[in-house]
């Protein structure tokens, strides 16, 4: 059966070989393309945000220290419950004024629970310098090292912070650098200042309240599920529950844009590599008009014909998605463990991705689902194609195609 | 006689040659149509930055660019204003006062930049007086006020006519704060500007701060691009003490974006000149094959190899000649007809103002890269008959004759 379509032509390799190439190409361009972008959603959503937050109902529209939510231990240990729920770091969050001497800067403050945070976002491993918070207690605060840069920070000095504390009242207070913060997205390095969850309640003058809590769960494909089940939990006249999605959505749509930028060459790409294949398909159809007649004529049916011609095509186009794979595996594989680095690009390079708030870095992700999209988008375009043939064969006529 | 040959070769089989014809149109038209989108993309995202604000060219105090701090002013006497009044090369001169600051309504906070602007200049050097979309425009004469997004508003819970706190340092390091009534309400549809600056009347600021004939920096809008090396030289010597800049120098990613659109065009140029690479050497090498006894022939009757060489290059040549003049006129016209009604992109308007991109895209495309496309294929035409050429001459001509 294979000799039909690699006997009578070199055209079926050079199929194959194309094809190979497209998806060679296309698995390449889709896990890079995929990669850097779950890269940066992974710096923003996990390190920051979590999959999932609890807020008070208003607080997502009117970001404001005085939509706190009620939060006590009761609140979250119903919600250890849930076995896909692995932490819940409560925050305390505003912004305010940091400065020290003569220099000062807007910041956001953060209060937050030690260890759940740094279980959840893996803050104590952001270090840079100095310590991690001793307990609840400690008073010292952490400063993501862009913010310290600014106001010309060094361990151990004082902050001074400024605001606009819980219902009115006035929020100032001052904490030693106890450890200087480094984030991978430039915009978090700009602004951070963490505190412990109790002494940003003092800071701001609340008590029992809190502005949100991320939920870390086990598998972020598990969002939607602990989603809905929050809901039946919370009160949901006083919570919202907000999955990630919705916290950025300007960067989910221009992860779509990108993508859609990228689908778009995709699209021209197979269109050409089709019009190849097709090439090849027409002249092993006309070359084999004699072979066909001679089929026919010792009684192979029209159907088992065309069934015959079109596993001969897909095997083709199989084939070349194979070689494919096989080659662009290992490339997607390295490049998977080794970043794509384009600080080497130079510095204006950097500078580009850190406006637009990602880390100069692009990783490759390696899925299985690129690799098979690829194979079900040559699949149905060589079932099209091997619809020509089959016209062809429809309409043979066994004697006159014998003697030609 | 070698081209008219080649020339009645390609029809002797027209199917087949209308089948690479038309891959070779498609991946031209997509390149033109593709590349034509980036450089409207990235036109519109340059324009939009130089327009909301960065201007052609800015001036500053040396040491502010090294570092915003309030201190780094300059005096506003040094500038020679009612010349640039006068100079027909300028659009508008805008001249700011730039001071980061806290802004606090009665509900919250954020930190934001406050831009102390003369109206009548800001107006003509930034759209932003044609950006209001409720209230009214600043007014020179009218004490304290400020004009603010209607991004920022929200997050502020603010309205028309509602006060809001600015607190920041003045030149002596003090805290100080300013209460300003809004009076317009902007959009820019640039997610950044939106949401971090808020503008009042220079002098208001100015008095706040301490020093009433200061600013930070003033940016010009020239009413053509082509007088801004001109414009730069005249500028750097009437203001020896500050630093003149270009756009380029001011926003690097600006510059990193014009030279991206070559990278941009060489990379779609590869990518589908290799596609088209595979069905060119597919279609001349079955050409080739299926010519055996005749070329055989024409060697036996003395035809030399050089010939043979020249006649399958002389058809490839000609085949990309075919689909390059159509494929170009179709590439053009497209661009020609998208250029004036534009794509619109609403539906990812979050996203492309994440980035300051406008939601219709204009594409166009420089006349070079017409050049270099149509060089490409003629490129790309050449390396695929390579090999079938090769094909041809190494076969022997008694053989290649016994073939069938």
């Amino acid at each position: 059966m294979l000799g039909g379509i690699f006997g009578a032509t070199n055209g079926g390799l050079s199929s194959v070989a194309s094809i190979a190439f497209a998806v060679f190409f296309a698995v390449f361009m889709q896990s890079i393309q995929r990669g850097a972008w779950d890269h940066m959603l992974d710096n923003v959503v996990n390190f920051y945000y979590g999959y999932v937050q609890v807020q008070s109902k208003d607080y997502f529209d009117n970001p404001s220290i005085d939509e706190a939510m009620t939060w006590n231990e009761q609140i979250e240990s119903s919600m250890g419950a849930n076995p896909e729920i692995q932490g819940v770091a409560p925050r305390l969050e505003s912004f305010a004024l940091a400065s020290t001497g003569d220099e000062t800067t807007g910041v956001l403050v953060v209060g937050t629970r030690p260890a759940p945070e740094s279980a959840l976002t893996h803050l104590e491993e952001r270090l840079v310098a100095g310590k991690y918070w001793d307990g609840e207690d400690d008073t010292g605060a952490l400063v993501a090292v862009g913010v310290a840069e600014k106001i010309g920070l060094q361990l151990g000095d004082t902050l001074i912070l400024i605001s606009q504390g819980y219902r009115g009242a006035n929020a100032a207070g001052k904490y030693a650098v106890k450890g200087l913060l480094k984030f991978g997205s430039p915009d978090l390095n700009k602004q951070m200042v963490y505190l412990t969850f109790p002494t940003a309640s003092w800071f701001f003058a609340t008590e029992g309240v809190a502005t949100s809590a991320a939920i870390q769960i086990k598998d972020k494909t598990d969002e939607p599920t602990v989603t809905q089940w929050l809901q039946t939990q919370l009160d949901t006249t006083a919570y919202a529950v907000i999955p990630w999605q919705e916290m950025i959505p300007d960067l989910v749509e221009a992860k779509m844009l990108d993508a859609a930028g990228n689908n778009l060459v995709l699209a021209v790409l197979y269109l050409i590599i089709s019009f190849g294949v097709f090439g090849t398909i027409l002249m092993m159809t006309r070359e084999r008009q004699y072979e066909f007649g001679v089929l026919m004529g010792i009684g192979m049916q029209r159907w088992q014909l065309g069934w015959m011609v079109w596993m001969e095509i897909i095997f083709l186009g199989l084939l070349g998605v194979a070689m494919g794979m096989l080659l662009s595996f290992p490339l997607v594989y390295y490049f998977q463990q080794n970043p794509f680095d384009l600080s080497a690009m130079g510095q204006e390079a950097v500078a580009t991705y850190e406006k637009f708030g990602m880390e100069p870095i692009l990783p490759a992700a390696l899925d299985a689902d690129i690799f098979l999209q690829q194979a079900v988008i040559v699949f149905w375009v060589t079932t099209l194609l091997a619809v020509y043939p089959y016209l062809k064969i429809r309409k043979l006529a066994p004697v006159s195609a014998m003697r030609s | 006689m070698i081209s008219t040959l080649a020339w009645r070769n390609i029809w002797r089989s027209p199917t087949r040659s209308w089948v690479i014809i038309g891959a070779i149109m498609l991946g031209i038209w997509a390149l033109v149509f593709m590349l034509s989108f980036t450089v409207g993309m990235v036109q519109s995202y340059v324009d939009n930055s130089i327009e909301n604000g960065i201007g052609h060219l800015q001036v500053h105090n040396a040491d502010y660019r090294q570092e915003a701090k309030v201190q780094y002013y300059f005096s506003t006497d040094v500038l020679p204003l009612a010349q640039w009044k006068t100079d027909e090369r300028l659009q508008g001169v805008a001249v700011r006062t730039l001071v980061q600051a806290m802004a606090g309504s009665s509900r919250a906070t954020r930190g934001v930049v406050i831009k102390g602007v003369d109206p009548l200049g800001e107006s003509q050097a930034t759209p932003l007086s044609r950006q209001i979309v409720e209230g009214e425009y600043l007014d020179a004469n009218k004490k304290n006020c400020l004009i603010i997004s209607k991004t920022l508003a929200g997050k502020l819970k603010v309205k028309l006519r509602s006060k809001i706190v600015l607190t920041f340092q003045d030149l002596e390091g003090h805290i100080t704060a300013g209460a300003f009534r809004i009076v317009g309400i902007f959009d820019t549809g640039n997610k950044a500007i939106d949401e971090g600056n808020v503008f009042v009347n220079r002098l208001d600021i100015n008095a706040l701060l301490g020093n009433s004939a200061m600013a930070h920096e003033v940016s010009f809008l020239l009413k053509d691009i082509t007088t801004l090396p001109a414009m730069k030289a005249a500028l750097t010597a009437q203001l020896p003490e500050l630093a003149v800049e270009d756009y380029k120098e001011v926003a690097p990613d600006l510059q990193l974006y014009e030279g991206q659109i070559q990278t941009s065009a060489n990379i779609f140029m590869v990518i589908i000149m290799l596609a088209l690479l595979f069905g060119i050497i597919n279609t001349m090498l079955m050409a080739v094959l299926e010519r055996y006894r005749e070329l055989g022939m024409l060697m036996a009757v003395g035809m030399n190899k050089a010939r043979v060489f020249g006649m399958i290059l002389i058809e490839t040549l000609l085949l990309a000649m075919i689909a390059l003049i159509p494929g170009l006129l179709l590439g053009w016209g497209t661009v020609a007809w998208l250029s004036t009604t534009g794509i619109d992109l609403s539906a990812f308007s979050g996203g492309l103002s994440q980035f300051g991109m406008s939601t219709v895209v204009y594409p166009k495309l420089q006349a070079a890269l017409y050049l270099q496309f149509a060089m490409a294929v003629c490129l790309t035409a050449i390396l695929g008959a390579i090999y079938p050429a090769w094909k041809a001459i190494r076969l022997k001509p008694v053989e290649a004759m016994r073939k069938i």
